[in-house]
């Protein structure tokens, strides 16, 4: 009876756990969007953060799924309960969540018209600047004309700084070009205040951009899923989450618990790069192959699925459920 | 440590703490830049020091979470509560803080800018030998010679260049040039602090000697010194003057001998140069005399006073590059406000500070005013000046407390000299010196740096002193405040940073530590090294985290709120720590 209780408790869990990291996750990318365009006015601000929820909403909903279901993988082993109902509950309540969560959202949410952003959400005025490789400097906005313009190239022998007197700026999707003085300068279109979150190169951020990347693409290819079908939606859904959680294997795979859990994070996130991988490559290859492309579009969800049913076989067969309990026990 | 299981944890962190350098070793060796060969031992265990100061924290929480997992298990100890067990670790772990904050805050700015400093000394040498070359090849030899000697004061070891050097000075037929450092350093000012009435007895002593220039000299300084007041002292003073100037104008140099004659006549016109304040021509004109004749006391002491009264108004250049292969800032650019409403922007590609002086190098000022450029110059290298700036005749800002001089002269060749080179507008000065007034303080200019991809990059060779210092007021130069503000935060957050992940890693090593005594088997062991890699990840995202609410709460409610946010936020992290911690059983 414990057991089962105890195995209850883990959807009410998950729940919580993804209630949490929604609104965390959401929140802190809906507080860098405030402070990358603290310099537009609060209004536009305000719209603007508006105009983005719905698609934040959407892009961040199956990483708190998939978080959600991860942090409740310790609780599971932490206190084993009903194995059946202990698999069936939290992946059941996952699958609900990820799929009809993410169906209700992508109906009730309409996102509003995005507020025209001027010149003055990507210059500062009076304040040097990087600016497609260059330093800029202004003296004055106004609208799409910038005034008093100083730029400073990279270091050269000759003079590095350019007086380009009055600049005309011209905004083209995620390009920004300043054309003054008779030079032309473009750079990716970057909020003034974005700059705050810019930080030096080096692996660990490059693995965690990676990371996020790869969450982003999930969150796409769902979103690909569902307007071409529900079914291949659902099955997108059941892939993902049973993958993530019969991944959860690894938190018993050896008799170091800290290593087995180092183990499992590792899986998951190999998980996120296979299916890129799958989606971005081979299947674009194998398509034109086997020039069966709708089928071989399927084919980062098949490999999840068939990794996952591995996966379950082996803890099935192979690992005790309850081996913490067991090792104490032998001690 | 009390027991085997915290020695056990004790030794990994160790370990760990030693695989990691070596690690770091092993990767600036695989990205070791193009550097002079006696540059690159000093650059690699510089650059494996930043990647370990880096990565500590990444470093430490994995340390210690293996060591908690694996060696300290409730069978390996006495059974006491687990807060009792890790005490004397906590106490480790606040150490390891504290050395972490003195190494972060105190010589990790260093070591950055010496990285960034050896590559770009390696640029500039080989600049030099190729321009040293060129310049041998085409017979400028004293050119090339300076140039080489510059090289070799960059890369002393480079037997080859050295040989080069050497054919060179066969070839001159002369002896290695004078350093200008072994010149003999000025002498004392006979009258500085003194009163009028003291300089006139001075003046009245050499009168008597028949020193006629030494009692013009001082009795002109005793009235000088005596200001407008036209008392009895002064009067007497520029008698006393007039009466020496006499003397001298009125010596027949035909009833002279030949070498006495020339000497007169040499010092009579240095020092008519003197007197009318062309200070430039009467130093080299005294340093010729002075060479000319060593024992002739009026020749060195003319040519101390009118070296005191050059270095008023310039610079030797030898100075300014010998300061070449020393660190300092580099890239800064500021705006130079002005009380006149005209803009000024300055570029300077690097800074040094020694004792006492500090030098610039590649130097460029763009002014510019209602849509027309009124100046742009350039100028290879700049001193600071210090002295009193007649702010208001150079329209300035009141209260601009420096300028650096761009007049370079050569210490012995009155040929070689460096002015401002004008790309565009006039030059046109309000005073005869080239001097550009500064608006920052000379101890914000390190904060001034260009923006660049990356803040963090830019800012992390800054002490926290200077962007401290700095922070309040640099708005004002084209700096944008919230970036300083930021850094600022999020350097005073990474020791609470440290101490926190270090708690939470114990934590959880102790929650997923060996539940027998077996020991895993040896595949697992296998896995150790990833430990960093997600702890590094873990740190990323905590960091990241912050850096989000730092940033919102600096610009939505200014720095001091933020600050206090930030203290209270990693206070209460810091006990929720503990409280997880010390809420561990033993079992």
């Amino acid at each position: 009876m414990l057991g089962v209780k105890n195995a209850l408790r883990l959807p009410a869990l998950f729940l919580l756990f993804f209630i949490l990291l929604g609104v965390l996750l959401t929140g802190l990318s809906l507080l860098e969007l405030r402070v990358s365009h603290f310099g537009e006015p609060p209004q536009t601000a305000r719209a603007l953060a508006a105009s983005r929820l719905p698609a934040l909403l959407l892009e961040r909903f199956p990483a708190a799924v998939l978080f959600a279901l991860v942090l409740t993988l310790f609780p599971l082993y932490r206190r084993p309960g009903n194995r059946f109902f202990s698999y069936l509950l939290p992946m059941g309540a996952a699958f609900v969540v990820l799929a009809f969560g993410g169906q209700a959202l992508r109906g009730v949410l309409a996102a509003p018209r995005a507020p025209e952003l001027s010149a003055a959400g990507y210059f500062l005025p009076q304040r040097f600047q990087e600016f497609g490789g260059t330093v800029l400097y202004l003296e004055a906005v106004e609208r799409s004309r910038l005034d008093g313009v100083v730029v400073l190239s990279a270091p050269a022998a000759g003079p590095r700084l350019a007086y380009l007197g009055v600049g005309e700026v011209r905004l083209a999707g995620e390009k920004v070009t300043l054309r003054g003085g008779g030079r032309s300068l473009t750079a990716p279109a970057r909020p003034a205040y974005a700059v705050l979150f810019a930080e030096a190169e080096d692996p660990v951020r490059s693995l965690l951009a990676g990371f996020a990347a790869d969450l982003a693409l999930v969150a796409r290819e769902l979103g690909v899923r569902y307007r071409a079908s529900l079914p291949s939606y659902y099955f997108s859904c059941l892939a993902l989450v049973f993958s993530f959680f019969t991944a959860g294997v690894f938190f018993r795979i050896s008799r170091w618990p800290l290593a087995n859990v180092l183990l499992a994070f590792l899986v998951m996130r190999g998980y996120l790069f296979l299916f890129r991988w799958l989606r971005e490559g081979v299947a674009g290859e194998l398509a034109k192959l086997a020039g069966a492309p709708r089928l071989v579009g399927y084919l980062p969800e098949a490999a999840l699925l068939a990794l996952g049913a591995i996966l379950l076989l082996v803890d099935l067969l192979f690992l005790p459920f309850d081996r913490r309990g067991e090792e104490l026990a032998g001690a | 440590m009390r027991s085997p299981g915290a020695r056990g944890a004790l030794s990994t962190l160790f370990v760990f703490y030693l695989l990691a350098f070596a690690a770091f070793l092993l990767w600036s060796i695989l990205a070791l830049p193009d550097l002079f060969p006696v540059f690159r031992w000093p650059y690699l265990w510089t650059a494996a020091f930043v990647h370990f100061v880096d990565y500590a924290i990444p470093v430490t929480a994995a340390g210690l979470a293996v060591a908690y997992s694996l060696f300290l298990r409730a069978g390996s100890g006495d059974r006491r509560p687990f807060h009792r067990l890790v005490g004397s670790q906590l106490t480790l772990l606040v150490v390891l803080a504290i050395l972490y904050t003195v190494f972060l805050l105190g010589f990790y700015p260093r070591s950055r800018t010496l990285l960034t400093e050896l590559e770009d000394l390696t640029r500039h040498g080989r600049s030099l030998l190729e321009a040293a070359r060129q310049d041998s090849r085409q017979g400028r030899q004293q050119a090339a010679l300076d140039a080489y000697e510059r090289y070799l004061g960059i890369n002393r070891r480079d037997a080859t260049v050295s040989g080069e050097r050497d054919e060179l000075l066969q070839a001159m037929h002369a002896a290695p040039p004078a350093v200008a450092g072994k010149e003999e350093p000025p002498a004392p000012e006979p009258a500085e602090g003194q009163q009028p009435h003291e300089l006139l007895a001075i003046a009245k002593a050499y009168f008597l000697k028949e020193d006629w220039f030494s009692a013009n000299y001082f009795a002109t300084l005793a009235e000088q010194v005596s200001g407008d007041r036209r008392d009895a002292v002064s009067r007497e003073a520029a008698r006393l003057a007039a009466r020496a100037w006499g003397e001298i104008s009125s010596r027949d140099p035909n009833k002279m001998e030949l070498a006495e004659r020339r000497l007169f006549q040499d010092k009579k016109r240095g020092y008519e140069l003197y007197q009318r304040e062309d200070y430039l021509a009467a130093y080299y004109h005294f340093l010729q005399l002075a060479r000319g004749y060593p024992g002739d006391g009026d020749a060195k002491r003319y040519l101390d006073l009118s070296r005191k009264q050059v270095l008023r108004v310039t610079y030797f250049l030898d100075e300014a590059e010998r300061m070449d292969p020393l660190p300092g800032p580099q890239g800064l650019l500021f705006v130079n406000a002005r009380a006149d409403g005209k803009r000024e922007i300055v570029s300077i590609g690097k800074m040094v500070a020694t004792a006492g002086e500090t030098f610039f190098k590649d130097l460029e000022v763009l002014r510019f005013d209602a849509g027309r450029v009124l100046l742009h110059s350039q100028a290879p290298y700049g001193k600071l000046d210090v002295s009193e700036t007649p702010a208001a005749a150079q329209g300035q800002a009141p209260g601009a407390r420096a300028g650096i001089l761009l007049h370079g002269i050569d210490r012995l060749r009155r040929e070689r000299e460096s002015v401002p080179r004008v790309l565009a507008g006039s030059d046109r000065r309000e005073e005869p010196r080239y001097l550009l007034t500064l608006a920052p303080r000379p101890g914000e200019l390190a904060a001034l740096r260009a923006p660049g991809p990356s803040g963090r990059t830019r800012l992390g060779s800054v002490g926290l002193d200077t962007l401290w210092l700095a922070r309040g007021g640099i708005g004002a130069f084209g700096q944008m405040e919230s970036a300083l503000s930021l850094e600022i935060l999020m350097r005073l957050l990474l020791p609470f940073a440290f101490l926190n992940l270090g708690l939470l890693a114990m934590a959880l090593g102790w929650s997923y530590r060996l539940a027998s005594s077996r020991r895993p088997p040896a595949a697992a062991y296998l896995v150790i090294p990833l430990f960093p890699l997600a702890a590094a990840l873990l740190t990323g995202v905590y960091l990241k985290v912050h850096r989000t609410l730092a940033a919102f709460a600096l610009l939505a409610w200014g720095f001091n709120p933020a600050l206090i946010g930030l203290a209270v936020l990693e206070g209460a992290i810091l006990a929720v720590m503990l409280i997880v911690l010390a809420g561990r059983g033993a079992e």
